[in-house]
């Protein structure tokens, strides 16, 4: 075999990039397991036991490791319980590890110098050790919360290998473990271990009290009793110790033999009495926290509880609100800066004034009402997470005296840059953000609108296609609406204003949702065409042109939506068919189409679209209430209203479709979405199969909420998917699988809106309305 | 990545993977690695045989088995038979094996004094080897088929050599 593969093999396995986060939360929760579960071990008493009872392991007897007496070992068990701590919450992470390793290694060592070695705690010492030696105090971490306070700007940080190999060395150590003892089992006894049902013995020799603890249930003999639970509990440890490594390797596998293994030590635990439950916590290194948090995230609901409101001057309050900004795990605070974004605030909150907000920090509740200063942080640490444990303490008198003087104390002392004032406009407060500093146009033929999270690193791309359009004589601004981003999006922006030849408009909109981003561009926009991109969609050169002139040669069309086309930055999976365009947003048809109430069931992507202004007016904006669909949702508004829309193929865009959108998993995801919000908008009850959208449900007969012809359909694509599994078929079976994804999910939206909400469930429900949402 | 910085995590890698590999292939135990041999023996008969076990004499005369986590501190009910049978069958153990009592009964009274576990005052303990033939839920456990005593340690023994 060639060398590159396997060296290649080697680097994925081990340096593969990877999130700091899943390293940092795992550091966290393990170093906090193990000072919860030593705090009340003593480990003193070895130091009072007979030299006569010694029996050194190699380790101590190699290098001479003195065995301290008890007054010595209070001090080192202080000092390493107080490493774990530190370790836990990442404050000096490097050497509280290594402190915590040295330490650790001695004292969960001791004890197996008197008699026997248990093997519970082994892989704990490698554990500290590996990470001793890692950068898992990146994140999640006291010294990462003070790197962000020393440096506001900075990015955040980049998946590196850095942050697989402590991870994977880990979990390899862990595979050793329950393989040796699978290996050690077969080698000692053979397959007799298995069959020879000598577990009935073990399980009754352990109720002579024979082990470290006691067995948790008293169950043992009556389990050694049961015919062939002994058998079958010999073969599950042996296949599951010996078979372990391959959780290290198979996806598919991996959850059950993970399972399997805490289900063995747990086992060991409750029916013979050796203790592991400090063993248990290893296991947390096999969790991806990156993705358990991004999944948790998604079903929390969006909402802001509190608008903060901070002096982007001080020198004191941006580093803080860095802070605050990673401790927002839940994404609940939205933080607005006084200095650059007072057009938006003295919009939303007409009763604040300025100079007391740069003044203190203020904090505006989810009911309205504002507080500031001291109160501030109180209103925020009721938002934070890390914030429910500290609230009780401010709580508590004389907290909120002294906090209120710190406070007033700091504040009157703190730094200030210089404070800038934003230019009035002349056509009211929304216009003039100070990211605009040149000329702005005065009434602009297009607007275009692009809200962005969290994407500073495409939005150079997108950017630079804007400002260097072929526009002729034709005048258009640029509004980038900044929907909460963390990244560096403002810092990106920033850079091209000083060459935008006052295209550019920055605009901060704290409320999380694609929805209130596209209403604020609105809100900015000047021009009555407004025209819509996503934040990686590349516009061709004469985007704009063909937009004006499109709407120009159709005066009839209220919006007009374009071609979607993909650029793949892997490769196009051959799966990949028209098919499954949705779910990597493309839009790519040949000819023109109308889309109107009499052809509603093509929806035209606000990765390309241009809408009237007026449109706006009348019907309102994207509704908050769909984060995702929420275009699907603002068409159906428009036909119902007697609007019309166009496709146009002629106006360009192309999206590069990131890998992580050709994955399988990513399609059935997108398509269980799909299918909620379309059960919410009643889409596939309104729209017929020729498209034609009614005013009122067009299906009579319903199953638990959902119209009969979609339970038919599940059946159809049901016996579609079985059929291609026995032709071996895995596009076709594919197919099948995502549309059942779709129709599965808008059945149990469907079943939990119609049937469980509702007591009278056979009534057909009115159309989900939506009042028009104010821009 | 630097240079420095690869070479030092492949060798963390290179040592983990050697020394667990070493004692798994050489059936070792280099704490902390080992082969993990726990539970790898079969056991073909009913019975336990030859288990070391302490009892505490109350100044009642009666015999107590120790037992208690607390009442052993910081040994506990595997550890220290185990511990104190190796003795035992090590060259020149009586001294040792006695020495191992006085500390366990000494430090037994001096945690019952200090009000860390509610044991019963005792005057001597003793260690005997005991075997069972296992029944159901150790119904047995206080009528072993067979006990003989190893060694026995009174109170003003360890009182005087202290």
């Amino acid at each position: 075999m060639r060398a590159g593969p396997v060296v290649e093999a080697w680097r994925k396995f081990w340096f593969a990039p990877a999130a700091a986060t899943c390293l940092g939360v795992s550091r966290f929760l393990f170093f906090l397991g193990l000072f919860l579960f030593y705090l009340p071990h003593d480990f003193s008493g070895w130091g009072d036991v007979s030299p006569s009872l010694r029996q050194p392991i190699w380790l101590f007897e190699r290098f001479g490791v003195p065995f301290l007496g008890p007054g010595a070992l209070v001090v080192v068990q202080t000092v390493w319980k107080l490493s774990l701590f530190m370790s836990c919450i990442g404050l000096f992470s490097g050497a509280s590890m290594f402190v915590a390793a040295a330490f650790g290694t001695y004292l969960l060592g001791l004890g197996h110098n008197f008699g026997q070695i248990y093997h519970f705690d082994a892989i704990l010492v490698f554990a500290f050790w590996i990470l001793a030696f890692s950068r898992a105090g990146d994140a999640w971490s006291i010294d990462a919360l003070r790197r962000v306070a020393a440096d506001a700007n900075a990015a955040a940080l980049p998946p590196s290998g850095e942050y697989r190999w402590p991870v994977q060395l880990i979990l390899v150590a862990l595979s050793f473990v329950f393989c040796a003892a699978g290996i050690a089992k077969l080698r000692a006894s053979g397959l007799d271990w298995i069959t020879s049902g000598h577990l009935a013995i073990v399980l009754d020799r352990v109720q002579y009290r024979i082990s470290d603890a006691d067995p948790l249930l008293p169950i043992g003999s009556f389990v050694a009793r049961i015919p062939y639970a002994p058998h079958l509990l010999a073969l599950g440890t042996i296949v599951f110790e010996a078979g372990y490594p391959i959780a290290l390797f198979s996806r598919r596998l991996r959850p059950i033999i993970i399972l399997g293994g805490i289900g063995l030590i747990v086992g060991i635990r409750v029916l013979m009495g050796p203790t592991f439950e400090n063993f248990l916590l290893i296991n947390l290194f096999w969790v991806p926290w990156d993705r358990v948090g991004a999944w948790l995230r998604a079903r929390l609901p969006v909402r802001t509880d509190v608008q903060v409101l901070y002096d982007g001057a001080c020198g004191l309050c941006r580093p803080a609100v860095a802070v605050m900004r990673r401790l927002d795990l839940l994404r609940r605070v939205a933080f607005m800066d006084v200095v650059s974004d007072w057009p938006t605030i003295s919009h939303r909150f007409p009763d604040l004034n300025r100079e007391r907000c740069l003044a203190e920090m203020h904090a505006v509740n989810s009911d309205g009402r504002t507080c500031a200063g001291f109160e501030a942080y109180r209103a925020i640490a009721r938002s934070l997470p890390l914030g429910w444990f500290i609230r009780p303490l401010l709580a508590v008198p004389p907290a909120p005296q002294i906090g209120r003087r710190i406070y007033r104390r700091l504040a009157a002392r703190r730094p200030v840059t210089c404070h800038w004032t934003p230019p009035s406009s002349a056509d009211g407060q929304l216009r003039g953000t100070e990211t605009s500093p040149g000329q702005m146009i005065e009434r602009p033929d297009i607007s275009v609108v692009i809200p962005t999270f969290n994407r500073s690193a495409q939005l150079p791309q997108l950017i630079q296609a804007l400002l260097a359009q072929d526009a002729g004589a034709l005048t258009y601004e640029v509004i980038i609406v900044d929907n909460n981003s963390t990244d560096a999006t403002r810092a990106t922006v920033a850079g091209f204003m000083p060459d935008s030849r006052g295209l550019l408009q920055y605009v901060f909109e704290p409320r999380q949702g694609v929805s209130y981003a596209r209403n604020a561009g609105i809100a900015r926009a000047h021009a009555p065409i407004v025209a819509f991109l996503d934040d990686d969609g590349i516009p061709e050169p004469r985007w704009v042109r063909s937009m004006k002139e499109a709407f120009d040669a159709f005066p009839a069309a209220d919006c007009i939506g374009g071609r979607v086309r993909p650029q793949w930055v892997s490769g196009r999976p051959h799966w990949l068919t028209e098919a499954h365009a949705g779910p990597v947003a493309l839009q790519d048809r040949p000819q023109e189409q109308w889309v109107s109430r009499f052809s509603a069931a093509m929806c035209l992507l606000t990765a390309n679209l241009g809408v009237r202004r007026e449109v706006f007016g009348e019907l309102g904006g994207f509704s908050p209430a769909y984060p995702r669909n929420q275009d699907r949702e603002f068409e159906l508004r428009m036909w119902r209203a007697g609007k019309q829309g166009l496709y146009l193929p002629s106006m360009d865009v192309v999206v590069p479709v990131p890998p992580e959108r050709l994955t399988k998993r990513y399609h059935r995801r997108w398509q269980a979405t799909t299918g909620k919000y379309h059960a919410l908008l009643r889409f596939r009850d309104a729209v017929d199969g020729r498209g034609a959208l009614s005013d009122r449900d067009r299906a009579t007969r319903r199953l638990f909420g959902t119209p009969l012809f979609l339970h038919r359909s599940l059946m159809l694509h049901a016996t579609g998917w079985i059929l291609a599994l026995l032709r071996w078929d895995g596009d076709r079976r594919f197919y099948h699988e995502t549309r059942m994804c779709y129709l599965v999910s808008f059945m149990w939206t469907r079943f939990k809106t119609d049937v469980l909400a509702r007591p009278g469930w056979r009534e057909a429900p009115a159309h989900h309305t939506i009042t028009n949402p104010p821009i | 990545m630097t240079l420095r910085r690869q070479i030092l995590i492949h060798l963390l890698i290179a040592g983990v993977i050697a020394g667990s590999l070493y004692d798994i292939v050489t059936s070792q135990e280099h704490w902390p690695f080992s082969d993990y041999p726990m539970f790898s023996t079969i056991h073909r008969k009913s019975t336990l045989d030859n288990w070391y076990r302490v009892f505490g004499v109350t100044p009642d005369g009666q015999e107590r088995a120790i037992l208690r986590y607390s009442e052993l501190w910081p040994l506990d009910q595997s550890r220290l038979p185990l511990g104190i049978r190796r003795i035992d069958q090590s060259a020149g153990s009586e001294t040792r094996v006695r020495a191992a009592l006085e500390d366990i009964l000494r430090r037994y009274e001096a945690r019952r004094a200090a009000g860390r576990h509610r044991g019963p005052p005792l005057k001597a303990i003793r260690l005997y080897s005991v075997s069972w033939d296992l029944e159901p839920d150790a119904a047995n456990i206080d009528r072993p088929r067979s006990k003989r005593l190893i060694a026995e340690v009174a109170l003003s023994q360890v009182a005087a050599s202290r």
